[in-house]
């Protein structure tokens, strides 16, 4: 189990690295291509498809598993704040083990997608072309890194919910921003 | 049997199109005997220019308006025959020509549309001509020197060729972006002064023609349904389409015609380029067929020199056609049938 | 089974998984597949959902969601945020929820530089909500209010929204624009009013500063408030100059950011860690509610739900006053579960020809419709711009906090529609100075 944890940790810990890059690369990209447009009368072709295909694919699919790590996508908890906490997690067992398998439906989707897209060699056409295919490969990464987070935290809901495991940690209170008036 | 057919386009909700596809679906309906109808979905509502051909091919939809150029690794026989776009001075002649080739002529754009796509090809039309549209008055080439200039693929090789920049800039931007003179022209057809509301930024327009886009055919069939129809419902389906193409180059025409009435009445300049310029144009316009062909060869289209003659021949043909017979739309209507369309095994 | 009752089935079982602490984007995506599948068959259920999230992801003028995001973070984590809260707090001290009515107004002066609602969100929740809060704002206001106010920014030109509707409508872009101005200022107004019209009546929403400020003190924070403003003011002098386009000026946004935290010296290894992290955190989880949004709209087209209620509106074209009435509580349904293009691109082309039957003005009706796709923003269960809001303050506020706290401004948008329907001169007003 921990062995599991550490791993996808490193994984989801490496895409973020990854869409980093993509996101401080959009904002260079595009500023050096607004600057060479208006002071130089030049421009860098392809701006618009590498900022689409890549930047844009990379910011919003890579961190998926990160963002699961941290349970940062959102859910609704008014109905089952009632529950008692091992109820909860139980139910959170069996919610995220129903995703974590949707969600390689998913992979396994666009996977197949890259693997076309790849084959006929995917181009944007632009002011030039750009070869975009190998973005492609970024959603079944992205999505299937996800659906490990997912999986495995299911497993570990079941094991709080038959007290194997330790509650999860409250979640911080807003006390750490209140400044006295 | 009763059949239903989804169509999907990507076409703005007032676009002239979408009428007379409507128009199109309900002769389609009657003539079928009630047995074939519709259910359209326009304006990108199920599926956006880029998802339609696929959308087809998966049965999201059965059948949709193919632009190749949103999807040009997957159909790079169909964006060969889009950079002829560039060498289409009439409209009227291409629609035929385009017809008739990917109908009968050029085996790879059928199996392109048939083995990849799993889609019968039925209609395609050339539009109106591509003009530029800029913010200041623009005649010659020395004036498009470094001119901040919106166009793509063979129209950004062409602003290169000019000494101007081209310039990438969303379709939905472009407006804006004349408007504040983050660029100085855009390419578009006549409509666009105002369809876009381009004719409020851009009162230059040069009217030498830059070619008329053919790469947008408004309606094919996934094959899983053509074959589930009876011959009736099949002929239902292929007769209407005469009708449905003449109608909607025409309103094409047409509306053309009406925006250079109204826009020129609101003071908007509509004029020919200085000869420099206009030269400049027709040479480059020429000299693209070999830039074409080198790179449909990159782009692994078999043989294209022949796609590239077989099309000459056909603008011939129609060009021949059109003056023979005349130019009026019962005219054109009546020889899309007989040249192409009675010939499609039902 | 018919595909209108898949349709209403959908959307039971839609309301079922949220409640069942299913993600939201997965909420969404599955149900739509689900239903693509029962209509449409498998082939076209897995091509929805192989194809559909890289086209609507890969595009353009999304990438100023990441990019104002990144902006605001950078303002946060620097600090350029603090001088100019404190400012307010000592320049509002009299007003009742003073630095909520600040957060709208600057709402209002950021959607002069963002040309989409869910950017502008992006950008002012990370620099408005943490100061509030830090000055003990009730959370729900607090969120709220920005949630909210951020939708201005798709009526308070540039809006990408506007200029799609115009091209769809095909009226002046310029006019349909510059019609939102005072409608958003309008709107902005009426959320201040509110404010402050609540804080008077608890002000435990929102505590005022206990001592007298004497002028000294206000007169001397002045003089460091200049980041954000610079910030706010680089963008839109960017845009107006046509130096940037509105979806570029996001990366300016950002990238100014940047060098206005590197002047301060504030401009750190950890800011930049911090910044980075919390932006791709944001725009990940909201993008993936997004994509969910954009996969029911395609289920919603199959189903023809929206077409079936949008067609009752062409049977009214009778009376123009009922007319408004019956879409309004069309777009408000349709709105609470569809995303903004989805709703525009499902329900327009339907109504549009009722409108244009009895002699609307169709700029008049393109404010409206901007209008109802912004209320669509906030409300449950799918409220892209809360999300956007709940990416910001994470698990410290409840989403039923946020939502709550929407409620609210909801009513006063109502009162802000039933204006702009009762006054069409209020949105006509300049487009007619242009003739
Ligand atoms: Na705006
Ligand atoms: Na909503």
């Amino acid at each position: 189990m921990n062995a599991a944890e550490r791993a996808l940790d490193l994984l989801s810990r490496s895409l973020m690295v990854l869409a980093s890059l993509a996101i401080l690369g959009m904002m260079v990209q595009v500023v050096i291509d607004v600057a060479l447009r208006n002071i130089w009368h030049s421009t860098l072709a392809g701006t618009e498809e590498v900022v689409s295909a890549y930047y844009m694919i990379g910011c919003a699919f890579l961190p998926l598993a990160w963002v699961q790590r941290e349970r940062g996508h959102v859910i609704i908890e008014l109905f089952t704040s009632w529950l008692p906490e091992r109820s909860t997690a139980f139910l959170d067992g069996v919610v995220m083990a129903v995703v974590g398998a949707g969600l390689l439906v998913f992979t396994v989707a666009t996977f197949d997608k890259a693997l076309a897209m790849t084959a006929d060699n995917e181009i944007m056409i632009g002011t030039i072309d750009v070869t975009v295919w190998p973005s492609r490969w970024m959603l079944p990464i992205g999505i299937g890194a996800m659906a490990l987070c997912m999986i495995l935290q299911s497993v570990q809901e079941f094991g709080r919910a038959f007290g194997l495991l330790p509650p999860r940690p409250r979640p911080a209170a807003l006390a750490e921003d209140i400044e006295p008036i | 049997d009763p059949v239903k057919i989804v169509y999907a386009n990507y076409l703005n909700p007032k676009h002239s199109t979408n009428p007379l596809l409507v128009e199109y679906f309900n002769r389609v309906q009657k003539d079928s005997g009630g047995t074939v109808t519709f259910e359209y979905h326009f304006a990108s509502s199920l599926l956006t220019g880029k998802d339609i051909p696929g959308g087809v091919r998966d049965g999201i939809a059965d059948s949709g308006y193919f632009v190749g150029a949103y999807v040009p690794s997957e159909m790079p026989v169909d964006n060969y025959l889009g950079d002829f776009s560039l060498i289409s001075e009439d409209p009227l002649v291409m629609t035929g020509v385009n017809n008739e080739l990917v109908l009968f002529n050029c085996e790879q754009c059928t199996d392109e549309y048939e083995k990849k796509f799993k889609t019968k090809f039925l209609a395609t039309y050339a539009l109106t001509p591509y003009v530029y549209h800029c913010k200041t008055e623009v005649r010659t080439l020395d004036d498009m020197k470094g001119k901040k200039v919106r166009g793509l693929a063979g129209y950004a090789d062409l602003a290169r060729a000019m000494g101007a920049i081209p310039v990438n800039v969303n379709a939905d931007e472009a407006y804006e972006a004349l408007d504040r003179g983050t660029i100085d022209c855009a390419l578009h057809s006549i409509t666009a002064q105002k369809t876009r509301s381009y004719g409020e930024a851009a009162k230059y327009i040069i009217t030498d023609s830059l070619g008329g886009f053919f790469g947008a055919s408004l309606f094919n069939l996934r094959l899983e349904k053509w074959n589930k129809l009876t011959k009736d419902q099949r002929d239902a389906i292929v007769k209407n389409i005469p009708e449905l193409v003449t109608k909607s180059i025409y309103t094409y025409i047409k509306e053309d015609e009406d925006v250079v009435a109204e826009y020129t009445k609101r003071g908007n300049k509509f004029y020919n380029a200085a000869p420099d310029l206009g030269k400049f144009f027709v040479e480059f316009r020429e000299s693209y067929l070999s830039k074409a062909i080198a790179r449909g060869k990159e782009r692994k289209v078999r043989d294209p020199e022949k796609i590239a003659d077989e099309l000459q021949r056909l603008k011939t043909k129609w060009t021949k056609l059109l003056a023979d017979n005349g130019r009026d739309p019962e005219t054109f209507q009546k020889l899309l049938w007989q040249e192409i369309y009675s010939k499609i095994k039902t | 089974m018919s595909s209108l009752s898949i349709g209403i089935a959908g959307i039971a079982a839609l309301l079922g998984l949220l409640a069942l602490r299913v993600p939201i984007g997965f909420a969404l995506g599955s149900v739509s597949v689900v239903g693509i599948l029962l209509i449409r068959g498998p082939d076209a259920a897995l091509s929805v959902l192989a194809n559909q999230p890289y086209t609507f992801i890969a595009h353009w003028s999304l990438s100023a969601v990441p990019m104002f995001l990144l902006m605001g973070n950078v303002a946060f984590h620097a600090g350029l945020t603090r001088t100019l809260y404190k400012a307010a707090r000592l320049w509002l001290s009299g007003l009742p929820g003073g630095l909520a009515v600040a957060s709208t107004a600057a709402c209002g002066m950021f959607a002069a530089a963002s040309g989409s609602s869910v950017a502008t969100a992006s950008a002012m929740g990370r620099i408005a909500i943490p100061e509030m809060l830090r000055y003990r704002y009730d959370p729900g206001l607090a969120t709220g209010s920005v949630a909210v106010a951020g939708t201005l920014g798709s009526l308070i030109p540039p809006s990408i929204l506007m200029v799609i509707y115009a091209i769809f409508a095909e009226v002046s872009v310029s006019k349909a624009l510059i019609a939102g101005v005072i409608p958003g200022i309008l709107s902005g107004v009426m959320f201040a009013l509110l404010i402050i019209v609540r804080c008077k009546l608890n002000p435990n929403l929102a505590p005022m500063v206990r001592d007298q400020v004497t002028w000294h003190e206000r007169f001397v924070v002045l003089a460091s408030v200049w980041p954000l403003p610079v910030l706010i003011l680089g963008v839109i002098g960017g845009i107006y100059s046509g130096i940037v386009t509105s979806t570029e000026a996001a990366s300016l946004g950002a990238f100014l950011a940047f060098v206005i935290a590197a002047c301060q010296r504030r401009l750190t290894w950890k800011v930049l860690v911090d910044s980075v992290a919390d932006s791709l955190k944001g725009t990940a989880s909201i993008f993936f509610i997004a994509l969910g949004g954009i996969l029911l709209s395609r289920f919603m087209a199959f189903s023809g739900l929206p077409n079936h209620l949008a067609e009752v509106i062409s049977g009214l074209a009778i009376d123009p006053l009922l007319l408004v009435i019956v879409t309004s509580a069309i777009f408000i349904f349709l709105g609470m579960f569809l995303d903004s293009l989805g709703l525009m691109l499902l329900v327009i082309p339907v109504v549009m020809p009722a409108f244009e039957a009895v002699g609307t003005d169709l700029i008049w009706f393109g404010v409206l419709v901007i209008k109802y796709l912004e209320i669509g923003l906030v409300t449950p269960p799918v409220g892209l711009n809360v999300y956007v809001i709940k990416s910001v303050v994470g698990d410290r506020i409840p989403l039923e906090t946020i939502f709550k706290g929407v409620g609210w401004f909801i009513v006063a948008d109502i009162v802000t529609l039933a204006l702009l329907i009762t006054f069409p001169e209020i949105s006509l007003f300049l487009p007619r100075l242009m003739d």
